[in-house]
């Protein structure tokens, strides 16, 4: 339908954020917290890691992922499938928090949002 | 200077939530919610208070994101403007919404817009789920509503037939919700090479695409196919409720355009997978999106609306709407009615010249919004009798 879209974005504004940005940045926010050692995040990102990995092995797909974090996920399986792979989500490391979060701290690929 | 930036922020949120103190709402929901955020600035207020001097940027920036989310939220209940919603018309949407979302986790407000093209839901806070999880891990403040804002422009507030399309952009906002075509397109390009036979029946569909383009999609490709599967999914989902009336509004608005862009397919192919839909029809990629939707929703893309047999309009009564079905099934109706032959209108107007369009246009809307009006007091009447009922 053409000039009918969702108003969670605007040209005109002094900035914008996407509520995938937000997903994001959440995301890193929560990740860097682990990484600094405060590990009451770590239930925060688990649940992503975890999804992450069953996506990257097949045990989940793109309809059975979680939708609240789904660009997340599908990102860094994106990013790193092997990785995910290979991770045990259940006994995640220091390492394993400090190469996610290297994942995610790259400029993302800019193009257009659906919902613009 | 980044602490006296922020300092500022806070204040323009205290005084923004001072000047809302007085507002006046519908309901509890609202008041609870409000005073959430009364609670939050608190706590972001003392968390400002512990910082040093000269705070580190990410400090900053968290509070100035949690002290946003204050305002958006503030900008929702403001202009939740009870006097002047179409409540029948939010009540319909909130039907449909609410097949598709858990109705306890929201609160509806409403705004009208002074644009005659802004039909749109607003869904910014809603779906943050990580900005809620935080907010209640950093302040232990939990939200337990969510707000959505449907926004109406204000000159077609109360109009029945133009808003068929708050329809199509509800499918927007259940789509952003689910990440449904995000998760079609991810799965189009191995579904459609595993399956080579189904390219004759399914590229027609997405014209841009060349085989050498669906071996292996980049980025603009995929993004194009997901805003046509956007579009395609938003249609099916409205026509779900409203048949085909959206059909040839959008005929009208496109000027039934069989150009594809980048961000909209044909009007004729949009047009074409509607009908397959309404009617039926075998179409692989209809069989496609309807199989991704259930399998991410769990819930079908099936017809949802009744259509309306009673000639009470005929005779300028409201009809009496039995379910919600057919309290859907009113738009169409309307649009035959807008569409169709009008002598029976006149007839019952004891009228021998043709009924001027302003009079039919203010007849259709006028009865459209007692329907709705009566079968909402109806529904409230039985919910109230119904329980007392029961407790004898």
């Amino acid at each position: 339908m053409p000039p009918f879209t969702l108003a969670n974005q605007t040209s005109t504004m002094l900035y914008s954020r996407t509520l995938e940005d937000s997903k994001f940045d959440y995301f890193k926010s929560f990740l860097s917290y682990v990484v600094l050692g405060d590990l009451s995040y770590e239930k925060l990102v688990r649940p992503i890691i975890k999804d992450a990995h069953d996506l990257s092995t097949g045990e989940k797909n793109f309809y059975s992922i979680n939708r609240n974090t789904f660009p997340v996920i599908v990102y860094l399986v994106e990013q790193d499938k092997s990785f995910f792979e290979k991770i045990n989500p259940d006994n995640l490391t220091q390492s394993n928090y400090q190469h996610i979060l290297k994942l995610v701290s790259h400029q993302r690929e800019i193009a257009p949002s659906h919902f613009a | 200077m980044t602490k006296r930036l922020l300092e500022l922020h806070l204040v323009q949120a205290e005084k923004a939530l001072d000047r809302s103190s007085d507002n006046n709402y519908s309901d509890r929901s609202k008041q609870g919610y409000h005073e959430k955020l009364n609670d939050l600035h608190e706590k972001i207020r003392s968390a400002f208070d512990e910082l040093n001097e000269t705070p580190k940027e990410k400090e900053v920036f968290e509070l100035k994101r949690d002290t946003d989310f204050i305002f958006k939220s503030l900008e929702f209940l403001d202009s939740s403007t009870l006097n002047l919603i179409p409540f029948e018309i939010v009540e319909c949407l909130k039907h449909a919404l609410f097949d598709w979302v858990q109705p306890a986790n929201y609160i509806i407000v409403t705004s009208l817009i002074n644009d005659f093209r802004s039909f749109s839901y607003d869904p910014t806070i809603a779906f943050d789920e990580q900005l809620f999880q935080s907010l209640q891990h950093k302040y232990h403040v939990e939200f337990t509503k969510r707000l959505i804002q449907i926004n109406f422009p204000r000159s077609l507030s109360r109009d029945y037939l133009a808003c068929v399309v708050l329809y199509h952009e509800l499918g927007h906002f259940v789509d952003l919700k689910n990440f449904i075509t995000s998760a079609l397109t991810e799965n189009f390009y191995s579904w459609i090479n595993l399956n080579p036979s189904f390219q004759k029946h399914v590229l027609p569909y997405f014209p841009f695409l060349n085989l050498k383009m669906i071996a292996s999609p980049d980025a603009r490709v995929k993004q194009i196919t997901q805003f046509h599967f956007g579009e395609y999914f938003c249609d099916l989902f409205a026509s779900q409720y409203v048949g085909n009336s959206l059909n040839s509004y959008l005929y009208f608005l496109t000027q039934g355009s069989g150009i594809t862009s980048s961000t909209h397919p044909s009007t004729t192919n949009r047009v074409e997978i509607v009908n397959d839909f309404l009617s039926d029809r075998q179409n692989i990629l209809l069989d496609f999106i309807k199989e991704g939707v259930f399998q991410i929703t769990q819930n079908p893309l099936k017809i949802r609306y009744e259509p309306i047999k009673s000639k009470d309009f005929f005779n300028l009564l409201p009809i009496e709407i039995q379910n919600v079905p057919q309290l859907h099934g009113l738009f169409p109706f309307g649009w035959e009615l807008w569409s169709g032959d009008r002598m029976a209108f006149e007839k019952s107007l004891n009228t021998q010249s043709p009924i001027p369009s302003e009079q039919l246009y203010t007849i259709l809307n006028n009865l459209i919004e007692k329907t709705i009006g009566n079968f909402i007091v109806t529904q409230q009447w039985q919910q109230t009798i119904i329980p007392s009922s029961v407790a004898h």
